[in-house]
C-alpha cells in the first residue's frame, strides 16, 4: 500500500464495521459507540421478550489471520470486560477473511493478583447455531448485572 | 432544492435529506470497497462526504499505485427492495447524472441492496445519457473481481492525465 491511510487502521476500521452489521443482524435495538475511550467498542440494547431493554458491552478485536482456539487479550482489556456490571462480549474478527469469533469474559478466569500480562482465552467461531446463541444471552440476560 | 452560493449565480443543489443512504447503507459500502480477502491489501480506501455535500457520498482513493492516489467519487442509493433478479431498482435523478457528469474525474453510482449487503455499480462517464439510472445490472456486482476491474478502470484514467499542474502564480 502507498502512504495512504495505514492498512493496520483500514483493518481496525473493517472490524468494527463487521462487528457492527454482525450485531444489527442479530436485532439489536441499537448498536451504540461510547464517545470517550472506555475500553468498550459497543454498547448494545436488545429486547428481552418481557418489554424491557438488556445492554451489553462488546470489544472487538481485529486481525487478519485465521484464529485458533485461543486469543490473547492484554489482561488489563480482559478485566475490564469480565469486571464490569453488565454482560460482556469479546468479538475477534478476521476483517481479511470476514469471520468473527466470540468469547464470554469472566471474571471466574482472571486469577486475583496473579500479575499475568496476557490471558489465553477459548474463542468461539460464530455460525448460524453460534450466532442464535450470542442472540439469546444478548437478549435474555438479566437486567442489571451479569453472569 | 436549489440555492445561490458565492453571489456569482453558481447555483448549489443540495441533497434532499430522502437521498440520505442511511448508516448501516454507509457501512456495507465501506466494507464493500475495502474488501480484501482475495488480495494482499485493500484497493481502495474511503471516506464519507457527509450529508451536507452536494451530489456525491464518498471519495475513493486507490492504494496501490506508488507514489500516487488516483482517486474517484461515488454516489450511493441504498434499497430494501425484493432481491435483484437481472438488475437492482435504484432511484437516481436526471439532475444526479447531470452533476456527476461535470464532475472532471471517474464518477459512480452505487446501489446498495441492504438486506443482503450486495453492492453494485454502474460508471457515470462521458457519452452517458443525461437522464435517471433506475437500474444496474447484476453483472455490475462489486464482488472481488469486480472491484479488480474498477481499480484497473480508475488506475487507466489518470495514467492519461497529467498527475499535477506544472506551474501556478502561488509558487
Amino acid at each position: 500500500m502507498n502512504n495512504t491511510r495505514a492498512q493496520a487502521e483500514i483493518v481496525g476500521r473493517r472490524a468494527e464495521l463487521l462487528a457492527e452489521l454482525f450485531l444489527q443482524d442479530l436485532g439489536a435495538t441499537f448498536v451504540s459507540r461510547p464517545t470517550a475511550d472506555t475500553g468498550i467498542d459497543f454498547i448494545v440494547a436488545f429486547p428481552n421478550g418481557q418489554g424491557g431493554t438488556n445492554l451489553s458491552a462488546v470489544e472487538v478485536k481485529a486481525t487478519e489471520h485465521p484464529v485458533g482456539d485461543f486469543y490473547a487479550l492484554d489482561s488489563k482489556w480482559y478485566k475490564r470486560l469480565a469486571n464490569s456490571n453488565v454482560p460482556s462480549l469479546l468479538l475477534v474478527v478476521d476483517a481479511k477473511h470476514n469471520r468473527l469469533y466470540h468469547a464470554w469474559p469472566s471474571e471466574e478466569d482472571v486469577k486475583p493478583n496473579s500479575g499475568i500480562r496476557t490471558i489465553r482465552i477459548r474463542i468461539t467461531p460464530i455460525d448460524d447455531e453460534v450466532k442464535e446463541q450470542i442472540r439469546e444471552r444478548l437478549a435474555g440476560a438479566p437486567a442489571g448485572g451479569h453472569r | 432544492m436549489f440555492s445561490t452560493a458565492y453571489g456569482t449565480g453558481r447555483t448549489v443543489k443540495k441533497r434532499a435529506m430522502k437521498d440520505v443512504i442511511g448508516k448501516r447503507g454507509e457501512n456495507i459500502v465501506e466494507l464493500c470497497l475495502t474488501e480484501y480477502s482475495n488480495y494482499p491489501a485493500p484497493l481502495f480506501d474511503l471516506t464519507h462526504l457527509g450529508d451536507k455535500w452536494p451530489v456525491v457520498d464518498y471519495y475513493v482513493e486507490l492504494t496501490t499505485v506508488p507514489g500516487k492516489r488516483p482517486f474517484f467519487f461515488l454516489q450511493a442509493k441504498a434499497t430494501a427492495a425484493t432481491t435483484p433478479k437481472k438488475s437492482l431498482a435504484i432511484s437516481t435523478k436526471r439532475d444526479d447524472i447531470a452533476s456527476l457528469l461535470e464532475i472532471p474525474a471517474p464518477t459512480y453510482n452505487l446501489g446498495i441492496h441492504e438486506p443482503s449487503k450486495r453492492v453494485f455499480i454502474r460508471s457515470v462517464h462521458d457519452g452517458v445519457a443525461v437522464k435517471a439510472i433506475t437500474r444496474i445490472p447484476i453483472g455490475y456486482e462489486l464482488t472481488a473481481n469486480n472491484l479488480k476491474i474498477l481499480h484497473d478502470e480508475v488506475v487507466r484514467f489518470w495514467r492519461q492525465r497529467r498527475h499535477k499542474p506544472t506551474n501556478s502564480v502561488f509558487l
